[in-house]
């Protein structure tokens, strides 16, 4: 059983290092999965291991791309530096936003989160000379790393490698220290952390700047991907796709949503190539889940193997 | 003055039309702690609806008598099928579920109808203007608000009055005791359940003239429903209709005053609210 | 970046044909064929579009446009075989992007076409621009389309600026010398209005009030309000998909019609709404480069085969479709159906000279964006059918070859 965890990890930085031998369109979808892994993860910390239902996630994510492709096409600014910026600014973002929308729970958590990223939304559109609106922001330059310009697929994909894998082990070791316990804590029965002399809305506060933080992450590497950005980044529907992962995956553990991304971006990918009918089968699918394998896809084959393991002592 | 006048009926109509948008919502959270984000699904459904009745027939006053059956259907089989085994399992989930059937229905309905645009028309009776106060107002605008009042008035009637509406707000105050004196709870939800998918599909069929009947509306409907349940207060009836008539006003009025902030003034509204009344205005906490 | 090798399938006839050919220019001292055996692989033609969401409609229609023509010509060109792969952008540049690469990448497709959504064709301008994929982009109507500076991009739609620069000047001299203006607060709808004022103002023009309601709204009430306060004697107005629908509606609902003209951009007011605007588009003055009802031979054709196979009448997007088609064919069966020399392709392209349905048709060399008729339209009922008749031809209108705005 011990050696499973660490099996599994080599087994995916062997796949991910192998990943180039595919060519360049492949590596592509899977440098998309990849980022879109990273932001339902940080949303997975919300929902799975704290217990915050966010209706609002798209909008630290599309904070950080708008601010690193905004930077780079009007002031010219190195891509690296408009990460940092974006990083920031998310976590900023999710820093504000958290404050106000911890006081409240559940549903009107869902519909404070929401509004909120609907408010940026509504700025982003109307701020055209910033974001270029609904037509969105072309022309940015790609930075380049050891004198190797990102434009190159290989050298793009290896950075949205880097950026999974060390979001992947953040999280790893942030649910597994005391504040990750404190989190699940919260998740598990609020009340009697509260009895027990927790500052539960701080820790709520820091769980939600955390996972904003992260989307942040996933939303710089989308804009080194695409080199473009659009008011559809920040619209809700990417805030219910993150949660479709999640919940497909599972929220149970940290890797779990990023193979609710995979999942989901798969089928969408397939279905759409042949008919434009694909909404019908994430949603179908969707409900699936949610009704008979509720521990999400990722959940299920661990728990399988955890049982198988547990019959072979 | 006479602007302000004209405004301030515009306001009074376009509430009148989230109220129909809305009060099936509320309905269903308030009675059932569901939320229904498939709302919206059922509003489409019954405008569609409308359209193929008016394309059969011409006559917009069966379209209102029955278009609002499909939505009712679809609400009963969702409900038994789906939503009643996972009653034990929490809000969140149904919302989840109620989430993948947007999806649903939104492709099944592109399939049986197609992505044009749709169109219905008002009945001659109820077309043209007329001035109001220094005002032109459409007829039907103001069918509209008097069609809101009486359902506004059936809904308040039904739900404080009547002895279905007392078995309701027994079943959802102490579902354990209710059926202890024979309430057949899961039944009573499910009927409410249909009903508010009925009131959505009734709220599509009477806004499609004003609206259209396209692909789309089930999502672009669902915010300005959601800010009015949420700034109403969730189950509440009455905060349904002050809510309707407040965002009406602060939507109006942003759009001819501050015409550059119009989009965030309603999101900034619900921001307010559940800040500093986190269950709306009229609404009730619940555990 | 496309590794796009032809497979030599050809018959060693054909080689002799084309490698005697190749002597023959040679000695003739013409340009020699750059690859001495023609390929007869499959052409691949990419269709990008918004197969899903509010344009699906108008996508489809693109489409059946496009198969019209190739059906008739017996879905070869130059001994190819056409082969169409039809890809969904959902109206997200993001998706559309992704949709994009597949097509170029996975795909390996000759030619790309569709592109409806303007926001969809300025992302793809960047990626173009690194994989040179050869497009000919038959919907975007955005001006800045022209001017991309990208060698193997064509537009074969129409650049929006020609038509509603066209109308502002038109209006100036045949509705009124003042006007209200209206959009939706988008770039599209934004930029149409900065158009119209390109052609308008120049002329002594005087603009009464601009108008901006947000995208999707709902009601246009408080909008109808303040433009029956202005009093003008006419209004121009750019509204697309439901948003058009609603707001010429609503426009008759509360009498407007009477007080203020009604004019628009021939977007506002075609195939794609008109049904469901019915009466209340009556008599509604706009501009666009197509009308079904245009009275010369190519569109009776074209509009005869398409309600024979399709059983209803084409759009502005149907057409789209036909003339990317057409364009393909022309400039195709002109390199022998030589996908790879793209440079050899272009010059083909930008020689091309068609009587499409919507009049004479030809690129202009330095946008690559057509030059063709704008039609002052209005809308009347035609046999029972609520459609635009042509009022006024304003002939080849040629865009500037500098961006105007």
């Amino acid at each position: 059983m011990k050696f499973l965890r660490p099996a599994v990890f080599l087994a995916l930085i062997a796949l991910l290092g192998l990943a180039p031998l595919a060519g360049d369109y492949t590596l592509g979808i899977v440098a998309e999965i990849l980022i879109y892994g990273i932001f339902a993860m940080s949303l997975g910390l919300l929902i799975g291991f704290t217990g915050l239902m966010s209706f609002g996630h798209a909008a630290f994510f599309g904070i950080s791309t708008y601010t690193v492709i905004a930077l780079g096409v009007h002031l010219g600014i190195s891509g690296w530096w408009g990460m940092a910026a974006g990083i920031c600014l998310s976590a900023l973002a999710a820093a504000f936003v958290g404050l106000f929308c911890i006081r409240v729970s559940g549903i009107p958590f869902l519909m404070l989160t929401m509004a909120f990223s609907q408010l940026l939304f509504s700025v982003a559109l109307k701020w055209r000379n910033v974001t270029g609106g609904t037509d969105g922001l072309t022309g940015f330059v790609r930075p380049t790393l050891f004198g190797m310009s990102l434009d190159d697929a290989v050298m793009r994909y290896a950075v949205v490698a880097l950026g999974f894998v060390l979001v992947l082990g953040f999280l790893w070791l942030l649910v597994r220290s005391p504040l990750g316990s404190i989190f699940i804590g919260i998740r598990d029965n609020e009340q009697r952390m509260r009895a027990i002399g927790y500052p539960v809305q701080r820790f709520k506060f820091l769980a939600f700047t955390i996972a904003g933080t992260l989307a942040g992450v996933g939303g710089a590497l989308y804009a080194f991907f695409n080199a473009f950005v659009s008011t559809d980044i920040l619209h809700w529907a990417l805030s219910g796709d993150a949660i479709i992962m999640v919940v497909l995956g599972g929220s149970a553990t940290v890797f779990g949503p990023a193979v609710g991304a995979a999942i989901f971006l798969l089928l969408k990918n397939i279905v759409s190539s042949h008919n434009e009918y694909w909404m019908l089968w994430i949603g179908a699918t969707f409900i699936l889940s949610v009704m008979f394998l509720r521990q999400g896809v990722w959940g299920f084959l661990v728990g399988c193997a955890q049982s198988a393991l547990g019959k072979l002592k | 003055m006479d602007f302000i006048i004209t405004q301030l009926i515009n306001s009074l109509v376009f509430g009148s039309l989230l109220f129909m948008m809305a009060a099936g919502l509320s309905l269903i959270f308030g009675l059932m702690n569901v939320v229904n984000v498939a709302h919206g699904s059922f509003f489409m459904v019954g405008a569609f609806t409308a359209y193929t009745i008016m394309q059969w027939s011409g006559n917009f006053w069966i379209a209102l008598g029955v278009g609002w059956v499909p939505s009712v259907i679809v609400a009963v089989l969702i409900e038994r099928f789906f939503i009643k085994p996972l009653y034990n399992r929490g809000h969140l989930d149904q919302v989840l579920l109620t989430f993948g059937f947007i999806y649903v229905l939104a492709d099944i309905t592109h399939y049986l109808w197609g992505p044009e645009i749709r169109n219905i028309s008002p009945p001659e009776t109820l077309s043209g203007v007329i001035e109001v106060a220094g005002a032109y107002i459409p007829r039907y605008r103001l069918f509209l608000v008097a069609f809101g009042g009486v359902v506004a008035a059936l809904l308040w009637w039904f739900l404080e009055r009547s002895r279905i509406g007392a078995m309701v707000r027994a079943g959802v105050d102490d579902a354990a005791t209710a059926a202890g004196i024979g309430i057949n709870v899961p039944l009573l939800f499910g009927c409410i359940f249909a009903l508010g998918a009925g009131l959505a599909g009734l709220g599509g069929v009477v806004a499609s003239p004003i609206l259209g009947v396209y692909l789309g509306m089930d999502i672009e409907i669902l915010i300005p429903a959601f800010i009015v349940v949420v700034v109403g207060g969730m189950g509440s009836l009455r905060g349904a209709l002050v809510a309707s008539i407040l965002v009406a006003v602060v939507d109006t009025f942003g759009k001819a005053y501050f015409p550059d902030y119009a989009l965030f003034m309603i999101y900034l509204l619900m921001v307010v609210v559940l800040l500093t009344r986190p269950h709306g205005l009229f609404g009730i906490a619940r555990g | 970046m496309s590794n796009n090798f032809p497979l030599q399938r050809s018959s060693s006839r054909r080689a002799f044909i084309a490698g005697a050919g190749a002597i023959g220019a040679t000695i003739l001292g013409g340009a020699a064929p750059t690859v001495l055996a023609k390929t007869t692989a499959p052409l691949r033609i990419g269709v990008l579009n918004s197969f899903s969401k509010v344009f699906a409609a108008l996508a489809n229609a693109n489409l059946n446009g496009m198969n019209l023509y190739f059906e008739q010509i017996g879905n070869t060109i130059a001994g190819r075989k056409i082969e169409i792969i039809r890809e969904d952008d959902e109206i997200n540049p993001q998706v559309g992007l992704q949709k994009l690469r597949k097509l170029v990448e996975s795909d390996k497709c000759d030619i790309i076409t569709g592109i409806q959504a303007s926001n969809v064709a300025m992302a793809a301008v960047e990626y173009l621009r690194q994989s040179k994929a050869f497009t000919l982009c038959s919907g975007a109507g955005v001006a800045a389309l022209s001017y991309t500076q990208l060698p193997y991009f064509f537009r074969c739609s129409v650049s929006t600026f020609t038509v509603h620069q066209t109308m502002g000047e038109w209006f100036y001299d045949n509705v009124a010398k003042e006007v209200v203006l209206s959009a939706s607060d988008f770039a599209g709808g934004r930029g149409s209005i900065a158009e119209f004022k390109l052609g308008f103002l120049p002329k002594g023009g005087k603009i009464i009030q601009e108008i901006y309601p947000p995208l999707g709204n709902n009601d246009f009430s408080s909008y109808l309000a303040l433009m029956r306060n202005a009093n003008a004697p006419a209004t121009f107005s750019f509204y697309a998909g439901t948003d058009a629908v609603r707001f010429v509606k609503q426009y008759d609902e509360y009498g407007l019609k009477q007080r203020s003209r009604l004019t628009g951009s021939g977007f506002m007011l075609d195939s794609d709404t008109l049904p469901a605007q019915g009466r209340s588009a009556l008599g509604a003055i706009n501009a666009l480069h197509y009308a079904d009802t245009l009275d010369n031979a190519a569109n009776k054709k074209f509009v005869a085969d398409y309600r024979k196979k399709y059983n209803e009448y084409p759009s502005v997007y149907s057409e789209y479709g036909y003339i990317a088609a057409q364009v393909l064919h022309a400039a195709l069966q002109a390199v022998d159906g030589n996908t790879e020399d793209k440079d050899r392709l272009r010059a083909a392209m930008i020689a091309v000279r068609l009587n499409a349905p919507r009049g004479p048709f030809r690129f202009n060399a330095a946008t690559q964006s057509p030059t063709q008729n704008v039609y002052i339209r209005e809308v009347a009922e035609i046999d029972g059918r609520i459609a635009n008749k042509v009022i006024h031809t304003i002939q080849s209108v040629q865009e500037p070859a500098n961006r105007p705005y």
